[in-house]
């Protein structure tokens, strides 16, 4: 075609005679032209290439048009174009590699300084009165100083060109310390965003509330409660996840005589014996002295096959009278009746790996004083949002920030708390606060609290020495988080962490971002709703002009999106926490109210766990809120789009702004909706995914080497050997490693490709059930890529997958519409398709 | 230019059908590889493809024709090998002499040099040594050895004559690796855990497991890393091959 573009003068289309056949005549020639001036002959092949918006099987009747309008476009506009060969992109592309390389180079030695500071840092703080003292004089005279020139940075009020030079200096500096590796940096970059966030809070406090209308004012002091609620989160955040602590395994003494007994136990109320038994084999196989470990099922469910089985597995069983307070209940009858010196709680679906105990138990040995250690919870099956949202192991789940950062942040401050399940507990200080605590339905932080109320220590250990089920449903996975929401706040109203004795300064800190966390309700709520203000009521809820703020707003977002990113990039994608917020808000904004106001209302609900979910179904219960806040946002987005277009100037500005976050709110409600859409559940048992030898071996005598791609409770998928025939029903053997040894397995076969073969476990004996246990769940080894499988965060790559998650959402809305709804909607869609088939393309280069 | 040992604790461990198969894994693995049998059985040229008839062999040439060097061969596959030679087909003019003098004086005649020869061509060259020769001439041909790997069983004979205090002079310098294991049978498992730990750096942590292809390879005159390379078999003879060149660079390294 360039050929053509390159022949034809231009000219001769602005002479084109008029009428709609000439013009299909000059189309008509144009393509003879094209077909004469080819160097091959032309076939089908080509012309579907040159115009594919043309159907060539089915030629419709406005083709004509349409092959005109390509072959215009092909006139004028370069026909074989792809960005790579743009010029001005490669030398765009040269300019930010040589840009990087400099900096780089300028600053190596800077890395270097700042690695010496880290390693500087790590060492161990000198125990000497002198020094501590000496210290303590210079670091409060400094804190001082700081203070004042903080006070006085923080509140000077500038013009707005001081402002935008303040602001770019700030980014600038951001940008250039983001690029160094280290700890120093994330304190550095902290320190930047507090200055902007504090600025930015100082001025939303002193400028923009409107005191002379009512309504403005009202709503404007709304706003402005929440986003001090937000900004107490993000400074509460900083000073918890400043230095994560990152602790290592103490090494238990050589001598097993001196190892202390541990009573494990595993609390059950309504859950399936499938679920618990996996866990009670699992913890039969746990490297420990048999006469130092005691295992338990506490029983809620009073249920005689859960005994029988515990008689059958020769583990102890509890089975207290009454149901009062439930888990802590439980395991307060349970901690009457036991000895062990120390406790281990295990969620009935959390299997423990062979190594549990080697790993958490030096350091108690080590430290008298310590009461708690605990570990991640880590998931092998996806939660709600990573299987409807389809990122399972590409993006870090709700709970990764939290186990992977939070507690470790915690840690530093010694304020690591109790998560109810893979802990180990010492008895004496867990009786010395009575047991399990009570009085509020998030027993295990309360349990924590009062024990570090009391002098005692706690650790966590990043280790993933145990996994688990995640909850099924969206429904089970709100209702759990409606009870800690709900605990939480208890806590805070019952037995305040800011107040109270016993605590240091840290850890009241950390303990109050926990609790406050859970608030998050009402000000998200607030913040879905906020532009309507403007947009459908008229109120100016920012009084301060459009400009005033970009250049307060933005460097605030910026520098707490980068610090963020920064700091928790490996742990949580950008922009993801908005929809886990948005997913949860509605629901815990009320429990943590009433819980506020009147801690003892209200009543204690029971995660459910492992159910298999029959039809992939749209979940309008749990959705009906979303629903609701995506109407009021999009009832005010068309109502501002025609104030844009329909009334005079004077307030684009703050329109546009309003417009933007409308629309940004209503993708992450989007987002919330892609979430209630379940899909189906195909297999009951959750299946883990690894790359392990195995071998399978046939009753005739044949041994083949496999890889073992994953396995589940009832069976296993491997790899087929090549050219071996093998039949559905076929009853093979299939052989694992054991660290040492290897166990075999009698199996059939469920299911035949070129390359997998899928079998399923035979019925087996105890002692073969506990050798499958390890061979595949406990084995120290199948839980270690956790956390190392997810890329690192890239804010904007985040923020545009959250967004196409966003219109995901709306889809699957649409998808689950009863018809009269579909209907004009599929209408729609097909003539937005029609128009998009007039298009001209850009034609793709052939190779 | 390693010399590799391969023999039984007692006859009928397998040590033949080790030496052979390593022969093919080492060759597959693409080291030039050369095997030598040492055993009047003259049971090796069946892994290679030796007609069954065919009495000719190492010794068979050098007491006929005077040659050791016409007794070699050349598989299909490109391993060169030495059958010993069918002594009971000899001609009747060549002198018999008792089997322990003979065999004394091929070593200290023949096999230096044979040694020397093919060292030069070949990276590795294993040796098939039978259980039935006693331990003088065991202790004499070691010395020619730069490894010896001594097959056993996972069962209760294997482990008692490898406790055994007799044989721990012989065992001393000597790698021990498993042949034939069950997958099926608790008891060699056990035995194998029980003995591990007595004998922890020479075990070679690679078993041997028991596979019929190994038998089915032989029917066809060829190794089962050719015959079938998906048997476990095959798997555990190529990884006892990198076990091998593992450790002859470390024993070049460290000398």
């Amino acid at each position: 075609m360039n050929i053509l573009a390159m022949w034809v003068q231009p000219q001769a289309l602005a002479k084109a005679p008029q009428g709609a056949d000439s013009s299909l005549s000059l189309a008509l020639w144009f393509l003879l032209m094209r077909s004469v001036t080819s160097t091959k002959w032309f076939n089908q092949q080509d012309w579907q290439h040159d115009y594919p918006q043309v159907n060539w099987r089915q030629p419709s009747p406005g083709d004509g048009v349409r092959m005109l309008l390509q072959t215009v476009w092909n006139c004028f506009f370069y026909a074989h174009f792809s960005i790579a060969d743009w010029r001005l992109y490669r030398h765009w592309l040269l300019i930010k590699q040589t840009f990087s390389w400099l900096l780089r180079g300028a600053f190596w030695p800077l890395q270097l300084g700042v690695k010496w500071v880290d390693r500087v840092a790590e060492r161990p703080v000198p125990k000497a009165k002198r020094w501590q003292q000496k210290n303590r004089i210079i670091n409060t005279s400094l804190t001082l100083v700081l203070a004042l020139l903080a006070a006085l940075c923080l509140t000077v009020p500038f013009t707005w060109q001081a402002q935008a030079v303040f602001v770019l200096i700030l980014m600038f500096l951001g940008g250039l310390i983001n690029r160094i590796a280290g700890r120093l940096p994330n304190m550095l970059l902290i320190v930047l965003s507090l200055t902007a966030s504090c600025r930015y809070i100082w001025w939303r406090y002193t400028s923009t509330i409107n005191w002379d209308k009512e309504l403005d004012l009202v709503l404007g002091l709304i706003l402005l409660a929440a986003e001090s609620y937000s900004w107490v989160i993000i400074v509460l955040g900083y000073v918890q996840n400043i230095w994560p602590l990152n602790r290592k395994p103490v090494p238990l003494p050589e001598d097993a005589t001196t190892w202390p007994s541990i009573d494990l136990f595993i609390p059950t109320y309504n859950e399936d014996l499938e679920v618990v038994r996996a866990t009670v084999v699992a913890a039969l196989g746990v490297d420990w002295p048999k006469d130092k470990l005691n295992i338990y099922i506490l029983d809620d469910g009073k249920r005689d096959s859960f005994e029988a089985f515990a008689k059958q597995f020769n583990v102890g069983y509890f089975r207290r009278p009454t149901n009062e307070h439930a888990k802590a209940g439980n395991i307060n009858y349970a901690l009457k009746h036991t000895k062990g010196e120390y406790v281990a709680i295990f969620d009935c679906d959390h299997i423990p790996t062979r190594a549990f105990f080697q790993v958490t138990m030096g350091a108690f040995l080590k430290d008298k004083k310590l009461a708690l250690v605990q570990t991640p919870h880590h998931f092998f099956s996806p939660d709600p949002f990573e299987k409807n949202l389809s990122n399972f192991r590409d993006v870090p789940n709700e709970g990764n920030l939290f186990y992977g950062l939070v507690q470790d942040g915690n840690d530093t401050w010694d304020a690591a708390f109790f998560c109810g399940s893979c802990a180990v507990l010492k008895r004496a200080p867990l009786m010395e606060v009575g047991g399990i605590a009570v009085e509020t339905v998030t027993e295990d932080a309360h349990t924590a609290l009062k024990m570090h109320r009391l002098g005692y220590h706690s650790a966590y250990l990043k280790q993933p020495v145990s996994a688990g089920l995640a909850t099924d449903s969206l429904s089970a996975h709100i209702g759990q988080r409606i009870r800690w929401a709900r605990g939480m706040a208890q806590i805070f109203r019952l037995d305040n962490p800011i107040l109270g004795k016993g605590l240091k300064w840290n850890q009241r800190v950390c303990y109050a971002n926990a609790m406050l966390h859970f608030l998050s309700g009402i000000p998200r709520l607030i913040f879905l709703l906020a532009p309507l203000g403007f947009l459908l009521l008229d109120a100016y809820i920012i009084y301060a002009p459009a400009i005033a703020l970009f250049l307060y707003v933005l460097p605030h977002m910026f520098h707490a999106n980068i610090t963020n990113s920064r700091i928790q990039g490996e742990y949580r994608h950008s922009f993801w926490g908005e929809i886990y917020e948005t997913v949860l808000a509605w629901y815990i904004a009320v429990p943590t109210t009433v819980a506020l106001f009147a801690p003892h209302k209200g009543s204690f609900n029971v995660t459910a766990k492992g159910g298999l979910i029959e039809g992939s179904f749209f979940d309008w219960a749990i959705s009906r809120p979303f629903i609701i806040l995506i109407f009021l946002n999009l009832s005010g987005a068309v109502w501002g789009i025609w104030r844009l277009f329909a009334l005079p100037e004077g307030l684009v500005g703050s329109l546009v702004i309003n417009l933007f976050w409308t629309l940004y709110n209503l993708l992450i409600l989007g987002g919330a909706l892609a979430v209630a859409a379940e899909t189906k559940q195909v297999r009951a048992s959750h299946r883990i995914a690894v790359d392990l030898p195995a071998t399978v071996a046939l009753d005739s005598g044949h041994l083949y080497a496999v890889r073992m791609l994953d396995f589940s409770f009832g069976g296993l998928r491997v790899s087929k050997p090549n050219g071996v025939l093998f039949g559905l029903g076929d009853k093979v053997n299939i052989v694992l490693q054991k660290v040492t040894e290897t166990a075999t397995f009698a199996c059939e076969v469920t299911f035949v490709n070129e390359k997998f073969l899928g079998l399923k476990l035979l019925p087996m004996t105890v002692e073969k059930e506990i050798d499958y246990i390890q061979s595949t769940f406990t084995r120290a080894d199948t839980w270690s890529v956790w956390q190392q499988a997810y890329e690192v965060d890239k804010p904007m790559a985040s923020l545009s997958s959250v967004l196409v998650i966003g219109v995901t959402g709306y889809r699957s809305l649409y998808r689950f519409s009863p018809a009269v709804i579909r209907w004009p909607m599929l209408q729609l869609s097909n003539l937005v398709q029609w128009c998009w088939s007039y298009m001209p393309r850009i034609q793709i280069t052939r190779g | 230019m390693t010399r590799v040992l391969v023999k039984g604790i007692t006859s009928g461990v397998g040590a033949t059908t080790i030496a052979a198969n390593l022969t093919y894994a080492l060759n597959a693995s693409g080291r030039t590889t050369a095997v030598v049998d040492l055993d009047p059985r003259n049971i090796l040229g069946m892994w290679f493809g030796q007609n069954e008839a065919d009495p000719n062999g190492w010794v068979y040439a050098e007491l006929t024709q005077q040659s050791w060097m016409l007794g070699g061969y050349v598989s299909p596959q490109g391993v060169r090998f030495f059958p010993f030679g069918d002594l009971f087909q000899l001609p009747s003019d060549i002198e018999r002499l008792p089997w322990s003098n003979l065999i004394e004086s091929l070593l200290q005649r023949v096999l230096p040099a044979m040694l020397t020869a093919l060292s030069r061509e070949y990276e590795f060259v294993v040796l098939s040594f039978p259980a039935m020769f006693n331990a003088k001439l065991l202790s004499k041909i070691k010395a020619f050895a730069d490894t010896v790997l001594t097959v056993i069983h996972c069962d209760p004979v294997s482990f008692s004559l490898l406790r055994r205090p007799s044989n721990q002079a012989e065992l001393a310098d000597s790698f021990v690796v498993a042949n034939q294991c069950s997958v099926f049978h608790q008891i060699q498992q056990d035995l194998l855990l029980l003995n591990q730990g007595a004998f922890a750096q020479r075990f070679i942590s690679t078993k041997i497991h028991f596979d019929i292809a190994v038998q089915e390879a032989l029917t066809s005159m060829t190794s089962v890393v050719e015959y079938s390379p998906n048997a476990q078999a095959s798997h555990d003879f190529r990884a006892l091959a990198t076990w091998l060149v593992a450790n002859a660079s470390k024993q070049t390294q460290s000398s």
